[in-house]
């Protein structure tokens, strides 16, 4: 034969793959024969169709085939993985449930974050809102307002042709709604302009958003407290009752709020009902109201300086105070030490939180990954066994990656079971209302999916890539594969990684308690306790008079006053007129009753505070020694001062007190003796028998009022409620350094025990060479102590670090003292030596011919 | 043990009619030109696999030629249970065919 003809190199190729059973080619050779036949008898294009056409055919059959044999191939291997799961329980346990943990330590923080992050991003318009904060120019960023002066709002609008819309809006708490025999008390009762619906997407259910608050006197319901007031019935046209005082009719029904809305009501009412209640909203001077702009789609937002202008040409003066626009979508979030609702929120917290939930998730897998690692020594003699017996290498690689993949897996289902059982305790913690829905969160879905499977390709890569490596006749020649030296210094850098992140973890915890302490021990200036608080409700507010006087004539109450704002609650700032004309300053101020300071305890540190032994008391100011020293007064005694257009003289300098939280430096403030807004009673009580008291001021309150409950809370307990935030993240702290610390003393357990078998036969000769038991113990332990202080020296510098980072946001901070890095030092170094100790003793415990005699 | 198929008997009888001469290509050809059925090859090495496997037949590896690209050819034979089973499968056959006439089976 002088020419032979071939078929096509790619058939014969995908030909010569897919045949798994093909013994020495000899299928390809048939077809090659075949082939040859066919060239001759008909054509070479017949005979290369023929060939393409029996290559389809075959294709079911390939399949079939190799379908058959990976499936009786994968049993073998998950029952070989399940015997050894079986055969090392301990570890197997201490493995996957280590990842597990930190799984779901990770689903857990992710679902927080996500939560977070997803603030407000449901309104449409959301790239074009901005609300405006302002701040003083001697405060400075530190401190933000959210609140502006009504008038603000339709000025800026009507002098930037790049707005759109703007929308003002105000939050009242604890208002009564009455409707018939139905009352409730409202905690959350708001106050926007008609435009308002057209910037922010909260959708009606029943009524036209055109027209819903065009009327003064009308309101929309959220769903919910529809059917709370009305049930069944159809709310629209129903007429509610506004504090027993003012009808308002319900025009419209709002779908119920997103929890994740920074704004949250449950009416809303027009913003000319305020002026009802007495609200002002064409003075410049009372910052109250939020002001809300839309913006332009594309337009960029208006510069503070313009702002400022629009600011002074309303009050017809210039101004210490500064505007900017916050976009509405950085509200909660980045709005860190800004006053104001919906900023609760802190972007650093998001950032230490992730930081910490990657670490815990990269500890976990690493542990994981070790752990595996350590185990897979042992079966060197099974991949040999395979070896021998016809196993290629891509088999044994994909037998390892299955192994760890599948375990994996089972981490991540055992995860979900935790955070399943966790999470209505994390929502508590952490005052949210999270739910875990992997069908419809496909980005959490996608991620856990991912970890899982990074986790499990990783863990199996060292077992997959070495042990298919070795020669079947090496490894059982040699008497044990050697994998010591190979991930030694990994081990280290793992030890050492994971007790940096537990220390660093615990110093925080220690640090944000101290700081939490250092507050509630902090001399406040005034007396926090047995004091009661109670709103002043309408009614009360006219009969007060009457009603002190009553509630003074009971034993056990000492004294009573009012006060527009709780000593530590915020009161708008205003601009002092000093004589200088370059000097302005912000003042908070406070409209205060007689009894004042007897009943907060406060003291003065110059002149005297109002009395009714002095007539002239209504044109009188105290001020504060913070506000003295910023007017730079030298006789404050008798100065005149103007204040609201309201002439008066000095009569008293009331010692500093914390009026505010302690995040922010006391600021100058202002008492002014005045009955107009008077929104807080404080009445200071014998101690002894409260039950009794408060019963009997009870009595007295439904004297004077049959609308309102009777409600109140404790100055004292004030603290809790100011600090929620802080204390809630404390809390959440706690936690997540007590998983690190599980997750670490887990990796340590099943580390040190790997070793302890490694060096069964070392133990056992030392043993017999006369070692004592402690001698051994220590000598295993030694290691492990060495790299847990190492993890001291890193963990330090970045805890004192971060924290230090943290505590800026107070203006009053505590000490960072040696003592809380020593005791947590201490403490992660105790955990690691009775982890490892346990182990060591064990080994050391054990009778050196059992261990020499099982070669 | 299990029947053997008509494709499984075919393929069989085919290599005990070609004797020593019984590898992929002239098997394939002498079931079509009795069956009328022509195999793809990844089909009949399946099955010539799975009968293997069962050692009903035997493999014996014969010398490449240039012919076939340099690959060896595989010779099957029967073996003794291979006989056997194509015993059993034509009693089976029998049995079940027994007093069943052509001509009125084929009528009706």
């Amino acid at each position: 034969m002088c020419h032979l003809h071939k078929p096509s190199r790619i058939a014969e190729w995908i030909m010569a793959r897919l045949s798994l059973l093909d013994d020495e080619f000899s299928l390809t050779g048939d077809l090659r024969e075949e082939f040859e036949d066919l060239v001759a008898e008909k054509s070479l294009a017949y005979a290369h169709t023929w060939y393409w056409f029996q290559l389809l055919k075959s294709l079911p059959d390939f399949l079939k085939n190799s379908i058959t044999w990976s499936v009786i191939m994968i049993k073998n291997y998950l029952k070989i993985a399940f015997r050894n799961l079986r055969k090392h329980r301990g570890y197997s346990f201490i493995n996957i449930f280590g990842l597990a943990v930190g799984l779901a330590t990770c689903i857990l923080i992710l679902l927080w974050v996500q939560d977070e992050v997803s603030y407000d991003r449901f309104h449409t318009n959301l790239d074009s809102l901005y609300r405006v904060v302002c701040y003083d120019r001697i405060i400075g960023t530190s401190e933000k307002f959210s609140v502006t002066s009504p008038p603000l709002a339709p000025a800026l609008e009507q002098n930037f042709p790049e707005v759109l819309r703007t929308a003002r809006y105000d939050q009242q708490r604890n208002q009564l709604i009455k409707y018939g025999e139905k009352k409730f008390l409202e905690n959350s009762v708001s106050f926007a302009d008609p435009t308002f619906l057209e910037m922010f997407s909260f959708p009606l259910i029943k009524g036209d958003p055109q027209t819903a608050l065009k009327d003064p006197h009308s309101a929309l319901l959220t769903e919910s407290t529809a059917h709370k007031y009305f049930g069944s019935e159809d709310p629209v046209g129903k007429v509610l009752s506004f504090g027993g005082r003012y009808d308002f009719q319900v025009t419209g029904v709002l779908k119920d709020l997103p929890s994740n809305s920074h704004l949250q009501f449950t009416i809303l009412m027009p913003v000319n009902f305020l002026k009802d209640l007495g609200w002002e909203l064409d003075d410049w001077g009372h910052f109250f109201i939020h002001t809300y702009i839309q913006l332009h789609p594309e337009s960029a937002p208006i510069e503070s300086a313009k702002l400022l202008e629009t600011y002074e040409k309303g009050t017809g003066e210039p101004s210490n105070i500064l505007y900017e626009l916050l976009p509405v979508k950085d509200i909660h979030l980045h709005s860190a030490g800004a006053w104001g609702f919906g900023a609760d929120g802190d972007i650093r917290y998001i950032y230490l939180f992730s930081i910490i939930a990657a670490f815990v998730l990269f500890i976990a897998c690493i542990n994981f990954m070790n752990l595996s690692t350590a185990q897979s020594g042992d079966r060197a003699k099974e991949v040999g066994m395979r070896k021998v017996v016809g196993a290629r290498r891509k088999d044994i690689i994909n037998q390892f990656f299955g192994e760890s993949m599948l375990l994996a897996f089972i981490a991540l289902g055992i995860s979900l079971i935790i955070v399943r059982i966790v999470l209505p305790i994390f929502n508590n913690l952490t005052a949210k209302d999270m739910s875990l829905n992997i069908s419809t969160n496909g980005s959490l879905l996608m991620f856990l999916v991912g970890i899982a499977l990074v986790t499990g390709l990783f863990s199996g890569i060292y077992p997959a890539l070495l042990l298919s490596g070795f020669k079947p006749v090496a490894v059982f020649k040699e008497k044990s594969i050697s994998t010591k030296n190979i991930h030694s210094l990994f081990r280290k850098i793992l030890v050492v990684a994971q007790f940096s992140l537990s220390i660093a973890l615990i110093i925080g915890t220690g640090i944000i308690y101290s700081q939490l302490d250092y507050m509630k021990r902090m001399e406040l200036g005034f007396d926090q306790e047995h004091v009661v608080c109670m709103n002043l409700t309408p009614n009360l507010k006219e009969k007060y008079g009457v009603m002190k006087e009553e509630l003074l004539r009971l034993p056990g109450v000492s004294h009573v006053t009012t006060a527009s704002g709780r000593p530590f609650a915020q009161s708008s700032s205003i601009t002092w007129e000093g004589r200088d004309e370059d000097k302005h300053i912000d003042l908070f101020f406070s409209h205060v009753d007689y009894d004042f300071l007897e009943t907060f305890g406060m003291d003065m540190a110059d002149g005297r505070f109002f009395s009714k032994d002095f007539s002239i008391d209504k044109e009188s100011y105290v001020l504060n020694e913070t506000a003295v020293r910023q007017m730079e007064l030298k006789n404050p005694l008798g100065e005149q001062i103007e204040f609201f257009e309201q002439k008066g003289t000095v009569i008293g300098i009331i010692k500093d007190y914390h009026f505010r939280s302690l995040h922010s430096k006391i600021a100058p403030l202002l008492l002014t003796l005045s009955e107009k807004g008077q929104n807080y009673m404080s009445i200071k009580v014998v101690p002894g028998n409260l039950r009794s008291i408060l019963d009997k001021i009870k009595g007295v309150w439904s004297q004077f009022e049959r609308d309102y409950p009777f409600q109140y809370t404790f100055l004292d307990g004030e603290f809790d409620r100011i600090y929620r935030t802080d204390i809630r993240f404390r809390n959440i702290f706690v936690y997540f350094a007590g998983l690190a610390i599980v997750i670490s003393c887990l990796g340590l357990f099943g580390l040190a025990s790997f070793m302890a078998e490694k060096r069964t036969k070392e133990i056992g000769v030392r043993k017999v060479l006369g070692a004592s038991v402690s001698g051994i113990a220590i000598l295993l332990a030694k290691e492990f102590t060495k790299w847990v202080v190492v993890a001291n020296a890193l963990a330090w510098p970045l805890a004192y670090w971060t924290m230090k980072q943290l505590l800026a946001v107070y203006a009053y901070r505590t000490e960072i003292g040696i003592g809380i890095f020593l005791i947590s030092g201490g403490l992660v170094l105790v955990m690691a030596l009775m982890t490892v100790g346990y182990k060591s003793v064990r080994a050391a415990l054990t009778n050196p011919v059992d261990c020499l005699r099982y070669e | 043990m299990k029947d053997l198929s008509l494709a499984h008997q075919s393929i069989m009888l085919a290599i005990w009619r070609l004797g020593d001469n019984a590898y992929g290509v002239t098997i394939r050809k002498q079931v079509a030109a009795v069956t009328g059925r022509t195999y793809a090859y990844g089909t009949l090495y399946n099955i010539l696999n799975q009968l293997a496997m069962k050692s009903y037949i035997q493999k014996r590896v014969g010398s490449p030629t240039a012919k076939r690209g340099g690959r060896r050819k595989i010779f099957y034979t029967l073996t003794s249970a291979g006989n056997q089973a194509l015993k059993t499968a034509r009693q089976m056959q029998e049995v079940i065919w027994k007093g069943i006439p052509g001509r009125e089976f084929e009528e009706g």
